[in-house]
């Protein structure tokens, strides 16, 4: 079923019948159709391998659908040529689920690196960091250590402020409590629900029910590339 | 622009530290090919420096007909300086010509000073300007042998002309010389950045997901890539000039005695130039060549 008119003109993501098949002829997605609207905060549930972090992909082209259209903040993004997919992921943030930090990198160097490479100065950067600093509850200690030298929830903590650094609208996390204990599994979903607060879009992929329950927002379940319900 | 240069080039550093053993092997090997280049460029230049030192001394010797009297000898005279190229002309008696080769024969001249002067013929001793070619110094001497009262034209012309062919072969040599030195340090930091580029995909990738462009996320493989050309190429020329030195030291004086006065130089500035701008841009066009089928 395509998302409706009223769905629509305040989606910031759309899918049109988006088929993903992977080299073999495996169906990541099948037919996906939903939109996601501006500031929702939306789950992305399903079992392993029912194509979660595929969906996810295909948001910022990490994945191209073999069929089907998507439109994220008003472009077709099916349509962009592969010179200007740049342009969509400086306005999407992605967390994954092991950090994917510069090991040979302070934790201030990672968090500036998109605006690195978008030529911000340093200067101005500094001042954006601290800021976010306060925001995922980091201590500024940590800004000249390299991330290994951090826990697994403060390094998802510096991966969440690298995402969110050149203000995206839209933040993608792909399992980002996968790696976690419980207590910071909330910690680090308390400070996406603060982030979605602030007016970013979030979409969280997860395999874990328990998350879904306690923060009770709209969940899109996927079984075997399908949507199952949304 | 300065600061993107900066990042980028800190990248290229991070990278050859990463991958240090791999790139001394690959600079070493590139300083090994650059020294005998440069050493070919260094005899190419001396050989050249010789030739023009040498035919700034090249001089035109009119052997005048006996018997020719001072007025005629005047008039030759004022000819010989209307022509282009002449600068200067000497006239050598036989009288004098005789003293000559008596002073400078010494020993092997005892008992020959009763010759008759004229046996020794007057000469006229053209000093031509200091870049004449050889093409210059034969048409001089063409144009000198239809005048009146000369009996017969002398130059070097022939063997200038057959050691200025020699230098042109050297110097097309020395082209594909470089042409091939060139490919062998494209195909050498070629693998180099691309091992590098292999053990960084993982930063490639965070890049690109952040929104990094093809060309930020290479441009620090390709600098990688002139670094290590240029750091090839210039200890190629610290090792040819300390080679230099060591020769220079032992064997300068011979090497000026057979160099006909001239001192054995190192290579000039722009031949420096030369080199090490030629390892920058062919390292540099290793790594645009080893990344080319790469896009993500």
């Amino acid at each position: 079923m395509y998302p409706s008119e009223e769905e629509t003109a305040e989606a910031i993501i759309r899918f049109f019948s988006v088929t993903k098949i992977y080299p073999g002829g495996v169906e990541a997605i099948k037919g996906a159709n939903f939109s996601i609207r501006k500031g929702e905060f939306v789950f992305v549930t399903g079992p392993s391998g029912a194509g979660k972090t595929t969906l996810l992909k295909l948001m910022i082209l990490a994945e191209r659908p073999e069929r089907g259209e998507i439109l994220v903040d008003g472009t077709n993004i099916t349509r962009l040529r592969r010179s200007q997919i740049y342009r969509l992921r400086r306005k999407v943030g992605f967390v994954f689920q092991d950090f994917k930090l510069l090991k040979d990198r302070t934790v201030f160097e990672n968090i500036c690196l998109p605006l690195e490479v978008i030529g911000y100065p340093l200067t101005k950067m500094e001042k954006r960091v601290r800021r976010l600093l306060k925001l995922v509850s980091l201590d500024e200690k940590v800004l000249n250590l390299p991330p290994l030298y951090l826990s697994g929830g403060e390094q998802q903590r510096v991966a969440i402020a690298r995402a969110l650094i050149n203000n995206p609208s839209i933040l993608l996390a792909d399992e980002p409590t996968g790696n976690l204990d419980p207590v910071l599994t909330i910690e680090i979903m308390d400070l996406l629900m603060k982030v979605n607060q602030v007016g970013t879009t979030v979409v969280v992929a997860t395999h874990d029910d328990s998350l879904v329950n306690r923060y009770r927002r709209r969940t899109i379940v996927l079984r075997r590339g399908e949507i199952v319900a949304q | 622009m300065s600061r993107r240069l900066t990042s980028h080039l800190r990248r290229a550093l991070k990278n050859v530290r990463g991958e240090l053993v791999g790139v001394a092997l690959s600079t070493g090997t590139i300083a090994l090919i650059f020294f005998l280049f440069s050493t070919f460029l260094l005899a190419v230049e001396n050989l050249d420096g010789m030739l023009k030192f040498w035919s700034k001394k090249l001089q035109i010797i009119c052997y005048l007909e006996s018997g020719i009297d001072e007025g005629k000898i005047r008039r030759i005279k004022e000819e010989l300086l209307g022509i282009e190229g002449i600068e200067e002309v000497r006239y050598v008696s036989s009288k004098e010509a005789k003293e000559m080769l008596v002073r400078d024969l010494g020993e092997l001249m005892r008992g020959m000073e009763r010759l008759e002067e004229k046996l020794f013929p007057a000469t006229l001793e053209l000093g031509l300007k200091d870049d004449a070619s050889y093409e210059e110094i034969e048409a001089i001497a063409k144009e000198i042998e239809g005048i009146e009262g000369i009996a017969e034209v002398q130059h070097g012309g022939v063997w200038l002309k057959k050691l200025t062919l020699f230098l042109k072969v050297m110097k097309a040599v020395a082209l594909v010389f470089g042409a091939v030195l060139a490919g062998i340090t494209i195909s050498i930091t070629a693998t180099t950045v691309h091992l590098t580029f292999y053990h960084r995909l993982e930063e490639v990738e965070i890049m690109r997901l952040i929104g990094a462009t093809e060309d930020f996320i290479r441009f620090p493989f390709y600098l990688e890539g002139g670094l290590q050309g240029l750091s090839g190429a210039s200890l190629s020329l610290l090792a040819l000039f300390l080679t230099y030195w060591i020769f220079s030291q032992a064997w300068g004086p011979q090497l000026r005695f057979y160099l006909g006065g001239r001192g054995f130089e190192f290579l000039s500035p722009l031949a420096v130039l030369v080199v090490l701008t030629l390892g920058f841009f062919s390292g540099f066009m290793g790594g645009v060549i080893s990344l080319a089928r790469s896009r993500g």
